[in-house]
């Protein structure tokens, strides 16, 4: 009765706790980092939500028909570091909007229509980094109210319809402006007033994006002595005139970088001539990178001349047929040269280059050496090139090469022998590389890890990978792609074990060199079903192959060399070593191969070894190995007929002789008594007395029973008479009698065994005795009956098998006859 | 007009999305103008383009090609910011192959450096 209101009383509090976490309570922001930041975007929200978490540092309210922004909107979450107001429809941000945002960083008023911006809009943001006001109706900067915002670096103005380039006084105000981009803007000229504020603040900065402004005029010497980290040009010209008055009029300024170019979809100068970047040789540019011009002059590369002391060039997506008149001897150490169309691969001359990336360029198909004798990274990917062999010192004339990107070219040969390879087998380096033909990474110090090192190299035909190593000394399936391999060099790679499949995907591997590695046996597995002609496993610690698996040992090979292994010359191996001999004509100095075991044989030729001696010991083993078995079946044979033998002695023995007695009696102890009164009686004491043999009256003493039942009984006596009884065929000693005189009537054929049932014996007790049983259904036998009539009956038949046999004395049987008969009627 | 309709809708029901092709022809020249406008919901650093042509729900073609790039991109829409409308009327390099006949579905993905989709569309060529 307790149990439920105490569950109840647990079950509310923490219904409860969870009534509070429950996430519809942002409802309908989304909670992307709970108490930090939070998703609003596009939800139709006509204020800022009130029930968010104060702790909220990053808010997107972006798509949100906000309109307008009062004083104080934010004040309620003063953690925030980043607020997103992209395309609010806001068109009027009073004073003190964004008050209290003590922490914020960036603010994002892309794409609002503002028309009406208070003075103090962007009061108190004393941490505001970058301000993105991009596509917002901003005409001036000048009027912009950002000149408290000390601690700005980056300003985007971009995409709006601001003409002048004035930049405002109040510039010098924020000294930590590093970025400023006014792209896509409308102006058109540049006066040397506009740029007033940077030779006030020559400790600037400044990276200045004026792409896409429709410029005609620059004001010559408006950038005399100014200093700027980038400046960005790209789309601005209609013509080349106009472009070369407005590079002239950058003259004297001194910059780390200088971005040229167009865009693809922008204003192109239609007919761009050289005398366009002629001015260039009044700047001083750190570095100069030029872009997609699609007119460009690609005879004239005369400008780079202007720019022998910079460090960094890049030319990016240009047509240049004539590169042959690459300047040489300049101080450049970064050239990047890609997305272009060359006639020919450059020649380049440049003592001081040590990153050179050429990629994804067109027109050219073939590599020609360059003489670049400081190169550290070479990129020379996705060109298309054909390569017919690569790379040694002499191609790119560097002997410090440290990074090499070759991907999306069309390489035949690449040679990296005695390099060192790093992160080699990380990943699928050469999977790019389906038309390479020959590789070689010999000694290059790379350990096999990575099992698909090698996949992508469908064409390969020459595999060298000698001196390097392999994870678990294992040489595992790492050739899956490799189904073009006719050579392969694994020497002196420490192998230990070869995997049963390595070689699997090789069907046309010729020659297959493993050398030099610490093979332990010739495991002829992995090369089953191989078309191999040359196979090297000499210098290993090869003791044998097994001798069930030579049979895969592939046909066509013609060459093998085995020598300096450590064979072992014993008949355990012989099959192997008979092997050796049946194949010498293929083996490469097959009498210098030695054994080293045992310790007799070292030094001897393994061709020395006669199987003739293992063949001996054989026929020795195996002849002992009958004889013992023969010993032992006639040892558990006369163990078994012992007795029988006995008996077959005897006869010999006694076989011409008189018998002693005329009847050997075998009967059980418990049919004692009908012996000794009624056949004893009957027999001996008749006429003719019968001399019985009874164990308990002629069995000599100290002789065994067995002993007197085969000397005393059987030898001495014609015939046997068996007293069948309940208690005989129960009885071990009765059926060991009853089973040795069965064998003494087979020994004498003049011996007879007579048979009386003594008493009627249940059929089922006879079965069991089956020697016994059928013996008794196929022969005559007495059977004892005590009557009167059955008792003369038995008696005459009995006396008469008796007779059989027996020396003939006629008065005494008719005596006995007579007596008998006047026994029989007296009773 | 002309052997070959083009009709497009936007997979997006929030996107504002315009897209044409100017030139309706049965062998597309190398050159195709097209004229695209959109307010953009993402960045745009850079832009990758996914197309894959349809035949009766099978797709035959997938074409992945990078518009932007970060380092001196091509186009000026490039590095455009969210809440920006774009603008692109010109030429677009053509996938260089000939539109079988029947009628085929264009599946387009736009999607920026942080795999957001910028823009998507469906479209239906009958090429007759």
């Amino acid at each position: 009765i307790m149990w439920p209101t105490r569950l109840a009383g647990m079950l509310l509090p923490a219904m409860a706790f969870l009534s509070c976490l429950r996430p519809e309570s942002w409802d309908p922001c989304v909670q992307v980092v709970p108490n930090v930041t939070y998703q609003c975007m596009e939800l139709n929200l006509y204020k800022i939500p009130d029930n968010l978490p104060t702790s909220i540092k990053n808010l997107d309210l972006s798509f949100n028909p906000l309109r307008h922004l009062g004083s104080h909107s934010f004040s309620n979450f003063s953690e925030l570091q980043v607020l997103d107001l992209s395309r609010c429809e806001i068109q009027k941000i009073e004073d003190d909007a964004y008050q209290g945002l003590k922490h914020l960083s960036i603010l994002i008023l892309t794409g609002n229509p503002i028309q009406s911006l208070a003075p103090g809009a962007f009061s108190g943001l004393p941490s505001l980094q970058t301000l993105v006001a991009v596509e917002t109706n901003l005409a001036s900067l000048e009027d912009f109210p950002i000149r408290h915002l000390k601690t700005l670096k980056e300003l985007n103005v971009a995409h709006n319809l601001i003409d002048s380039f004035k930049l405002p006084d109040y510039f010098s105000n924020l000294p930590n402006l590093e970025h400023l981009d006014l792209s896509n803007n409308k102006i058109r000229n540049i006066y040397h007033e506009d740029l007033q504020v940077l030779h006030q603040m020559p400790s600037f900065k400044l990276s200045l994006d004026l792409s896409l402004n429709p410029l005609d005029f620059i004001q010559p010497g408006a950038f005399e002595k100014i200093k700027l980290h980038e400046l960005t040009l790209r789309s601005n010209f209609d013509s080349a005139e106009v472009m070369k008055t407005c590079i002239q009029g950058l003259a004297g300024l001194k910059i780390n970088r200088l971005i040229l170019g167009e865009f693809k979809n922008e204003r192109t100068i239609v007919n761009f001539n050289k005398s366009a970047l002629e001015g260039l040789c009044n700047l001083t540019i750190e570095e100069f990178r030029i872009a997609h011009f699609d007119e460009f002059p690609g005879d004239d590369l005369g400008f780079l001349n202007c720019l022998p002391e910079a460090s960094t060039i890049s030319l990016m997506g240009l047509y240049l047929d004539e590169l042959k008149i690459f300047p040489k001897g300049f101080k450049w150490q970064y050239l990047n040269l890609s997305k272009c169309i060359f006639e020919h691969f450059p020649t380049l001359e440049l003592t001081f280059l040590k990153q050179f990336v050429f990629t994804a360029n067109k027109g050219i198909t073939t590599f020609t050496k360059v003489n670049l004798p400081n190169l550290e990274f070479l990129d020379l990917s996705k060109n298309g090139l054909s390569y017919k062999s690569c790379c040694s010192h002499r191609d790119f004339g560097t002997t410090q090469l440290k990074h090499l990107n070759l991907s999306f070219n069309n390489i035949i040969s690449l040679d990296f022998q005695h390099s060192t390879l790093k992160q080699a087998s990380d990943f699928s380096v050469f999977l790019s590389l389906k038309n390479l033909l020959y590789l070689d990474i010999s000694y290059t110090n790379t350990k096999i890890v990575f099992l698909r090192i090698f996949d992508g190299l469908i064409s390969l035909q020459v595999l060298k990978m000698a001196g390097n190593s392999f994870q678990d000394a294992l040489l595992p399936n790492i050739f899956r792609d490799l189904t073009q391999l006719t050579e392969l060099d694994l020497s002196q790679c420490q192998l230990e074990r070869v995997s049963q499949e390595a070689f699997g995907s090789l069907l046309r591997l010729q020659v297959l060199n493993m050398s030099h590695n610490h093979l332990l046996s010739l495991d002829m597995l992995p090369f089953k079903n191989l078309s191999l002609r040359v196979l090297d496993c000499s210098f290993n610690r090869i003791v044998a192959a097994n001798g069930q698996e030579l049979q895969h040992f592939p046909s066509n090979v013609t060459s093998l060399n085995l020598n300096q292994n450590n064979f072992a010359c014993v008949c355990e191996h012989m099959r192997f070593l008979q092997w050796v001999q049946d194949h010498r004509h293929i083996l490469v100095g097959a009498e210098h191969m030695m054994c080293e075991k045992p310790l007799a044989m070292q030094g001897v030729p393994v061709l020395s070894f006669r199987n003739a001696t293992c063949q001996m010991s054989k026929t020795i083993i195996s002849v002992s190995v009958l004889s013992v078995l023969v010993v032992s079946v006639a040892a558990v044979l006369v163990y078994k007929f012992y007795f029988h033998l006995m008996l077959l002695a005897g006869c010999k023995k006694y076989g011409k002789g008189e018998s002693t007695y005329d009847a050997f009696v075998i009967y059980s102890s418990h049919d004692e008594d009908w012996v000794r009164n009624e056949l004893v009686k009957n027999l001996e004491e008749g006429v003719p007395p019968f001399q019985l043999c009874l164990h308990y009256r002629d069995f000599i003493p100290g002789v065994a029973i067995a002993a007197n039942i085969i000397q005393e009984g059987f030898h001495k006596s014609r015939k046997v008479i068996v007293v069948v009884s309940r208690h005989f065929i129960q009885s071990r000693w009765c059926l060991f009698e009853y089973e040795i005189a069965q064998t003494w009537q087979f020994l004498s054929s003049h011996a007879g065994i007579i048979f009386i049932v003594l008493q009627k014996v249940e059929r089922s007790l006879l079965r069991q005795q089956v020697e016994l049983y059928r013996l008794l259904s196929r022969n005559t036998y007495l059977e004892w009956e005590d009557s009167v009539l059955g008792r003369h009956i038995f008696w005459r038949r009995l006396r008469k098998a008796l007779l059989d046999g027996k020396p003939w004395s006629p008065e005494g049987t008719e005596d006995a006859e007579s007596s008998q008969d006047e026994a029989t009627t007296s009773t | 007009h002309g052997p070959m309709q083009k009709m497009y809708w936007a997979a997006d029901p929030l996107q504002d999305f315009g897209f044409s092709i100017d030139q309706c022809s049965e062998h597309l020249k190398s050159n195709i103008n097209i004229r695209f406008g959109i307010i953009l919901r993402e960045d745009i650093k850079e832009l990758f383009l996914d197309a894959s042509l349809l035949t009766g729900g099978v797709p035959f073609l997938n074409y992945s090609y990078p518009i932007c790039e970060e380092d001196l991109p091509k186009f000026s829409f490039c590095g455009r910011r969210k809440g920006e409308q774009i603008y692109y009327a010109g030429p677009a390099t053509n996938l260089g192959f000939e539109i079988p006949k029947g009628e085929h579905q264009i599946l387009l993905k736009l999607y920026n450096e942080n795999h957001s989709m910028v823009a998507c569309a469906n479209a239906t060529i009958i090429c007759s």
